[in-house]
């Protein structure tokens, strides 16, 4: 016997360990064995689960727009729905008129139910279009219904939305607001839309299930006026992390993918099964400077920065090719989309020529600048947002050439938000990514270039370019002149260089093998995109 | 003027314990674990209440609000102004916290302004997803690493106890997400046998998608415990009470539980106590591997939208928690070694 301790080889003690290690195994395998099943429930037929970008808190028309909106508007379907060539087709209007350049009349269809069964009426129109109308609308579209004077019922299916100026681009924001019961709303208030009172609407799709920024399931309004829903359910999911997503992919618990990361694409495009759809994306990556801030509240600083930057370099080196040059603020294929190709490509090279990569021409401009000797300046990105790190630790090296040192300075999304576009209180030099949420060309110019726009980090004020895009504003969609306008503010915009555009990132989707993608680009969401993914043929 | 629990607790405690019992009868009568308990509860809701303001402070004072993910990316400065004035943004941060404290009173933990529900249903929500992760993990942990340690103390030296140490050393210094990572690998994409993305709907289906979470973390959690159990039972087991009650012949198992297992059950419950803690902050990282909508994900969407009544509700919540497990450690101890009894005691 072993004084200090209990001997290893004590019969009772290794008998009843071997014992309860047995038994200990036994349970896990038990326990195992009842918890695993099958984890392919995604590979049924008609059942589609798919990666997403993001999954909003709360399933309301006023906190969700862009992308989340693609599983909205199959919920709370629109008056008029987008098409993939660009155009906008009848849906729960039955007739589109526009007597004037700002007045749109809708002839609602007659006999359509909310999935709870209560009458679709004009009435739910109004209050859908006036949800989002007002100073302090707490909307996150509140900016595409500004230009609205009125909503009115004018008949028993008749509503008319009366401008206070000409908008271009207020059908296309017909085509993404929701459509939502207002008695609904009447009886359940701010709750709507939370996972205790899924919203409601007219569409092919009820909300089965829905998890606050994580998931979401939809499944047939079996109640649905159209043709009947693609699939028996479709399940939108938002991981947070990369690795969860390779993760989901991998094991085959989804079916694809809709806007990865583009840091992600390597490993996405190494997984066997999966094939890659790919389609221009209306971001672009550009440098903001703020315009009312020393140093770069000189244009020859502004330029020399232009000239010293490689963007080539940018395409290639943190895109890894997966981009495109952008020559100025909006992407060539939103402004040709309804325009004279040719044009818009001759004006987009003109533009592209005025960016040109030359180390001597940005010398020259800093030497007879305020700031001939260089400067130190701190450019704050976006955590969430590796790529705005990369951009600025790559165009970093470009102007060392020139004498300008560059230090980058992460924020979470909020502090940057604050920062950048609200209190302007960043040194003057910003990398950003700013995204359109309309088909028409001009939503990104606007947004960039009017003074008091959110997206005018720049503060950028010239009474020309302003003009010019409240012209374009105010002309008719069919004016064979308007892109023209369009690009000429771009052009005067450009020679005063309160940004520098630096690309245009593509937009990717990775779907199975099991299933055909069509009409994928940067615009799905607005789409009726189930019946553009559909179950391969066997 | 004595009772029927004091006589018999002067029976079984000795004279000098009882002697010191009847004084506390006299002085009130209540037990030391009684007053403990008190004074712990008053001190417990001062540290809540320094959590609350120091949470607000740091909450309202951080830049950016919450009125830019309500208005989006092209709201205008009078939109969001408006929205601040709407949920009282703009008054004396005074004035704020004290409409907050009131709620609390009630025990009202406010309206999400991004999710748009209570801030308690939001909490329970994810505490459905976090509670069995956390209380599975660390009871398995608990459990299974104080086998593992006496097992391994009672072949100190050997090849099984060397291998153990190794894995637990592993275990120990392997990041948790690469350990997430790893078994999803195995058992979600080799064999296929349990999902890998979220935690399912309520019920059988929520237990097969937290197999592979618990398991992870338990792994983590074992390490620790194992080895923890292991050098303390090992000492133990070198104690002279140990040889003298084997001396006198008594079973290996009556010598394991009541000699063993009960000295080293102080230090084990305290460590326990202390995993326990630590997990609540290590669990993000597992739920954000298997994309898990628990307590760590509300938090930190909560934080990055500026959701300030989420914020300081989940903090609040988890400083709770933090309180009543550290609470409910010293009383377990007191429960289960008379020794600290005596200590509390002697110690008025």
């Amino acid at each position: 016997m072993t004084p200090t301790c209990l001997p290893p080889t004590t019969p009772g003690v290794s008998h009843r360990a071997r014992r309860a290690v047995v038994a200990v195994l036994t349970v896990a395998a038990t326990l195992l064995a009842t918890a695993c099943g099958s984890s392919g429930e995604g590979t049924e037929s008609h059942a589609l689960r798919l990666l997403v970008p993001f999954t909003p808190g709360v399933w309301d028309p006023r906190q969700v727009s862009a992308w989340p909106l693609s599983g909205l508007l199959l919920v709370n379907e629109p008056l008029t729905v987008y098409q993939p060539d660009g155009t906008n087709a009848p849906n729960l209007a039955e007739k589109v008129e526009q007597p004037s350049p700002t007045q749109f009349v809708y002839t609602l269809r007659p006999g359509v139910t909310f999935s709870d069964g209560t009458a679709f009426t004009a009435e739910d129109v109004k209050f859908s279009f006036e949800l989002h109308m007002g100073e302090d609308a707490e909307s996150v579209s509140a900016a595409y219904w500004r230009s609205v004077a009125s909503v009115d019922v004018t008949g028993e299916n008749q509503v008319t939305v009366t401008l206070s100026e000409p908008d271009a681009q207020f059908p296309y924001t017909v085509s993404k607001t929701p459509i939502v019961s207002k008695a609904y709303y009447a009886a359940h208030g701010d709750e709507v839309g939370t996972s205790t009172v899924p919203n409601i609407g007219t569409g092919p799709y009820v909300f089965d299930a829905f998890t606050a920024y994580a998931t979401t399931t939809l499944v047939p309004n079996p109640g649905y006026w159209g043709p009947k829903a693609t699939y028996d359910s479709i399940t939108l999911e938002t991981p947070k992390d990369d690795s969860a997503r390779q993760l989901a992919l991998q094991s085959g618990e989804v079916d694809g993918i809709y806007n990865p990361p583009l840091g992600q694409l390597g490993s996405f495009q190494a997984l066997p099964g999966f094939t890659s759809h790919e389609g221009p994306d209306l971001p672009v990556y550009r440098i903001a400077f703020d315009t009312t801030k020393a140093p770069f509240d000189d244009p020859a600083v502004r330029r020399a920065i232009m000239h010293a930057i490689d963007r080539q370099a940018l395409v290639d080196g943190v895109f890894g090719g997966n981009a495109e040059l952008a020559p100025t603020l909006v992407p060539e294929s939103i402004t040709a989309r309804n325009a004279d190709a040719a044009a818009v490509a001759a004006a987009y090279q003109e533009l592209e020529a005025g960016l040109t990569h030359d180390i001597a021409a940005a010398r020259d401009a800093l030497a007879h600048s305020s700031r001939p000797d260089g400067f130190t300046v701190e450019v704050p990105v976006q955590s969430s947002d590796p790529n705005q790190s990369l951009i600025v630790q790559t165009i970093g090296q470009d102007l060392a050439e020139i004498g300008i040192t560059v230090t980058v300075t992460a924020q979470d999304d909020a502090t940057f938000l604050n920062a950048v576009y609200a209190e302007h209180s960043t040194p003057g030099m910003v990398v950003d990514s700013w995204t359109g949420s309309s088909p028409d060309p001009v939503n990104m110019p606007r947004n960039m270039l009017m003074p008091g726009s959110l997206g005018n980090i720049a503060q950028y004020a010239n009474p020309a370019v302003t003009d010019l895009l409240n012209r374009y504003q105010s002309m008719s969609p069919t004016d064979p002149e308007r892109t023209a306008v369009l690009l000429q503010a771009l052009s005067t915009a450009q020679q005063d260089v309160p940004y520098v555009p630096l690309l245009f990132p593509k937009v990717f989707c990775f779907v199975r093998d099991d299933f055909a993608v069509t009409d994928f680009d940067t615009l799905w969401w607005m789409t009726r995109w189930p019946e553009h993914v559909t179950p391969a043929a066997p | 003027m004595s009772t029927t629990g004091n006589e018999a607790a002067r029976d079984t405690a000795g004279p000098a314990t009882s002697d010191r019992a009847a004084a506390a009868h006299r002085r009130g009568g209540r037990s030391p674990a009684l007053r403990m308990l008190a004074t712990r509860s008053v001190g417990a809701v001062a540290v809540l209440l320094a959590v609350t303001v120091v949470v607000f402070l740091f909450v309202h004072l951080a830049p950016g609000g919450p009125e830019q993910a309500l208005a989006g990316r092209e709201a205008t400065p009078e939109q969001l102004a408006a929205i601040r004035a709407r949920y009282g943004l703009d008054d004396p941060l005074w004035q704020q916290y004290l409409r907050y404290l009131g709620a609390l009173t009630h025990l009202d933990l406010g309206t999400s302004l991004l999710r748009r529900e209570p801030v308690t249903r939001s909490i329970g929500q994810a505490a459905g997803v976090t509670a069995p992760l956390v209380l599975i993990s660390w009871l398995l942990a608990a459990v299974a690493g104080t086998a593992l340690g006496m097992f391994t103390a009672l072949r100190a030296g050997s090849r099984l106890d060397r291998v153990v140490l190794a894995l637990t050393v592993l275990a120990a210094s392997t990041p948790v997400f690469a350990t997430g990572l790893l078994l999803a690998w195995v058992f979600g994409i080799q064999l296929d046998w349990l999902p890998v993305l979220g935690a399912g709907r309520d019920g059988g289906d929520r237990a097969r998608y937290l197999v592979l979470p618990i398991l992870t973390t338990t792994l983590v959690l074992l390490a620790s415990s194992t080895r923890f159990a292991r050098v303390r039972i090992g000492q133990i087991l070198e104690e002279d009470q140990v040889t003298f009650a084997r001396a006198r012949g008594l079973s290996t198992s009556y010598v394991l539980v009541r000699i063993v297992l009960r000295n080293a059950a102080v230090q084990t419950i305290t460590l326990s106590g202390a995993v326990l803690i630590a997990m609540l902050g290590g669990l993000v990282v597992v739920e954000q591997v298997f994309a898990l909508p628990g307590l760590g994900t509300l938090l930190v969407t909560a934080i990055g939208a500026r959701d300030i009544p989420v914020i300081q509700g989940v903090t609040l919540v988890v400083a709770v928690a933090v309180v009543v497990v550290n609470l409910v450690v010293d009383l377990l101890c007191l429960a289960v070694d008379p020794r600290m009894r005596r200590g509390l005691e002697v110690d008025r």
